[in-house]
């Protein structure tokens, strides 16, 4: 138990440690000095200079390799070339607000595709069903911005209901109806997910021995199906739930930039404008590093519940 | 992308082939009915199965006829989808425009000269402009000799945008666009995807756990942050669109290659290609890869699709592939504005339903293959 628990963290940890590489060449390869990036074309000569031996660009690859990568692993990310201020603590400041945007989606998301799901296996290939697996392929293919785009006209330029000024310009905190629209196409590609791996999973585990068991002893449908099959066929479900929590998170990329709604997303947006890219680099990290995190506790998760994961 | 995805496992595996027999008949008859029969038989019956299921071949169809009109833009776009007439901004679907057409002294063959009137008075044409001043052009300075040829009403069937440039040919491009760079990206992610994972199902070991290494780091950026990223770091434009995409696209295809080895190095054909000392190659190339390619196959059509919405979404960031390039993102983004402004909806929701389309068409064709391919179905 320990012993994988150990394995698991220290594989993450180069896990971790290769998307710092990653992220690193990548910015190797971007044309142009760093230093004049930050400061401007008009910069003169003695503070970019001053600049550059901050960051150690006049030493070797490898060695601002190192200096880059212990900085990062103690969260120092750089500062912002625009505001020139930490980009880790303007990430940090900016997560709650995506965090309720992405648990919002999740919940409903997990609650509404699960449910569909199961009703779907429960009565396979009648009118519920066809119609909800086309919308739930519908949902997987409708890009994310599309369907924000469209929720937006409809919602808020053809019926009035919501405000599309977002949450941006309506500084009164954080009001329900504007958490609304963004969830909903937040939720609708991991909502036809989860509606589809439950419903396959559900059919696969209906046609079991067991549960023809349960059904010849005289248990009712509503036990059979919520007590015996549900149970066992909610392990696929629960894992992509979990893989897509992290996903999700990134996700509101565009749903935070159509709805203007300020979290990490809509600040990565405005960096990629603006050429910030110690912004963007940041970002990418540290959505990186968080995916690679919420799998490792998962994976720990599961290993406490279910003792084959660990001999796997 | 995370989806459920049923196991494929091998179609006909062979009956055991003694070591004794004659090296070269067994390979004959191992290639034969391992890879090129049963991959004929097999392509055979899930096309069968594929017709049978609607939805499959709606999904095919959809992406025929996005296709031909990738393939044929030029011939089926009414007008040029950069040609700007500032006079025609934002108007509506069906609008007909009435032009004259002059010599160019610019870029284009000719120059459009939107008219609400004209007539020809002796050497000259006068007419009436946007602005309802009269204005007039010698003919000589027109294009063409007759008046059929310097004076046209096109049609512009779903209108034009802020730039007064037909909407429906910059669609048509835009599939065109969209098209290609899928394939291309696609193509990038089979080719390393394929290497990569038949590398690690192959060797195993350290090659295995150094490829799981990288594909495990390149799986925990999320998808389209690492596409923003590299196609940044490469530059904007076609080329550096899809190379960025297919990049950042090879993960599924190399887990699911490496998976596919892992099962079919069991099977007795496999082992006997061993017995028989086949090169390592030869073992992939004739004997492994065309039985994968069926899973290989679902892959690749979902992965379509991804690269299809990636290269719209970082048209619609301002990164990719530049104006005035005609593509859906961009299009996308254009008319969002128009939107919030409660006008021409139409500008945003075309390509908005193209896209989808596109996407929900490679979507029904990859669970239809899934399906047809599927031997647990095949009976």
């Amino acid at each position: 138990m320990t012993t994988y628990i150990i394995r698991q963290s220290i594989y993450s940890l180069f896990i971790i440690l290769g998307v710092l590489s990653v992220t690193f060449l990548i910015i190797r390869v971007l044309p142009g000095d760093p230093a004049r990036l930050a400061l401007g074309q008009r910069a003169d000569a003695q503070s970019q200079e001053a600049l550059r031996r901050e960051w150690k660009l006049d030493e070797p690859l490898p060695v601002q390799y190192l200096h880059y990568v212990s900085n990062a692993l103690q969260g120092d990310l750089g500062r912002s070339y625009v505001t020139n201020r930490k980009v880790f603590d303007a990430i940090i400041e900016r997560v709650p607000r995506t965090a309720v945007l992405a648990t919002t989606a999740m919940l409903l998301a997990a609650f509404i595709g699960t449910m569909i799901g199961i009703i779907s296996a429960w009565k396979p290939y009648t009118i519920f069903d066809n119609a909800s697996m086309i919308f739930a392929l519908l949902g997987i293919s409708v890009p994310v911005f599309v369907l924000g785009a469209l929720l937006l006209l409809i919602f808020s330029t053809e019926l009035g209901l919501v405000d599309s000024t977002g949450y941006i310009v309506n500084r009164n905190g954080l009001q329900l109806e504007l958490l609304i629209l963004p969830a909903l196409a937040l939720a609708a590609r991991p909502l036809s997910i989860f509606a589809r791996i439950t419903r396959s999973s559900m059919l696969e585990v209906m046609s079991q021995d067991y549960v023809r068991t349960a059904r010849a002893k005289g248990l009712s449908e509503r036990v059979t199906v919520l007590k015996h099959a549900l149970r066992n066929a909610l392990n696929p479900v629960v894992t992509t739930i979990s893989a897509w929590f992290a996903a999700t998170l990134a996700g509101t990329f565009f749903i935070e930039l159509i709805f203007n709604w300020p979290g990490v997303g809509y600040f990565a947006f405005k960096a990629v404008m603006a050429n910030d890219y110690p912004v963007i680099q940041g970002v990418v990290i540290f959505t990186a590093v968080l995916f690679v995190l919420v799998n490792l506790i998962v994976d720990i998760i599961y290993s406490i519940i279910d003792p084959r994961v660990r001999l796997g | 992308m995370v989806d459920e995805r049923g196991d494929i496992t091998p179609e006909g595996s062979s009956q055991p082939v003694s070591a004794q027999e004659a090296a070269a008949e067994a390979e004959s008859n191992l290639a034969a009915r391992n890879a090129e029969e049963s991959a004929r038989s097999l392509w055979n019956l899930a096309w069968r199965r594929l017709k049978k299921n609607r939805l499959g071949m709606i999904g095919l169809w959809i992406i025929l006829f996005l296709t031909f009109v990738a393939l044929f833009a030029d011939l089926l776009a009414p007008h040029s989808a950069y040609r700007q007439i500032p006079d025609y901004s934002n108007m509506d679907a069906g609008f007909r425009g009435n032009v004259l057409l002059a010599k160019s002294t610019g870029g284009y063959e000719v120059n459009y000269l939107a008219v609400k009137d004209y007539r020809v008075v002796g050497e000259k044409v006068e007419y009436t402009d946007s602005f309802d001043r009269t204005q007039s052009i010698a003919i000589a300075d027109l294009a063409g000799d007759s008046e059929d040829e310097w004076h046209a009403e096109p049609l512009f069937l779903l209108g034009t945008d802020r730039f007064g440039r037909d909407i429906l040919s910059r669609l048509i491009y835009g599939a065109r666009i969209s098209m290609s760079v899928g394939l291309l990206a696609e193509l990038i992610a089979l080719l390393v995807g394929v290497t990569l994972g038949s590398l690690a199902g192959f060797f195993r070991g350290a090659i295995d756990a150094g490829i799981m290494y990288i594909a495990n780091v390149v799986w925990s950026f999320p998808y389209i942050l690492l596409v923003i990223a590299l196609s940044i770091a490469i530059g904007v434009g076609f080329v550096p669109t899809f190379i960025a995409i297919g990049v950042a696209s090879w993960v599924d295809m190399c887990r699911i290659v490496r998976g596919q080895f892992f099962a079919l190095r069991e099977t007795e054909y496999v082992e006997a290609t061993k017995a028989l000392g086949f090169s390592s190659p030869r073992t992939i190339f004739r004997h492994i890869l065309p039985n994968s390619i069926g899973p290989i196959t679902v892959i690749a059509t979902a992965g379509f699709a991804m690269a299809m919405i990636a290269e719209a979404s970082l048209a619609y960031i301002g990164i990719g592939i530049p104006r005035p390039t005609p593509s859906w993102g961009v299009m996308i983004f254009d008319g969002k504005d128009m939107v919030s402004a409660g006008v021409h909806v139409g500008q945003m929701v075309y390509p908005c339903v193209l896209l989808a389309l596109a996407v929900f068409g490679f979507n029904l064709l990859g669970d239809g293959l899934r399906d047809a391919l599927d031997p647990k179905m095949r009976r």
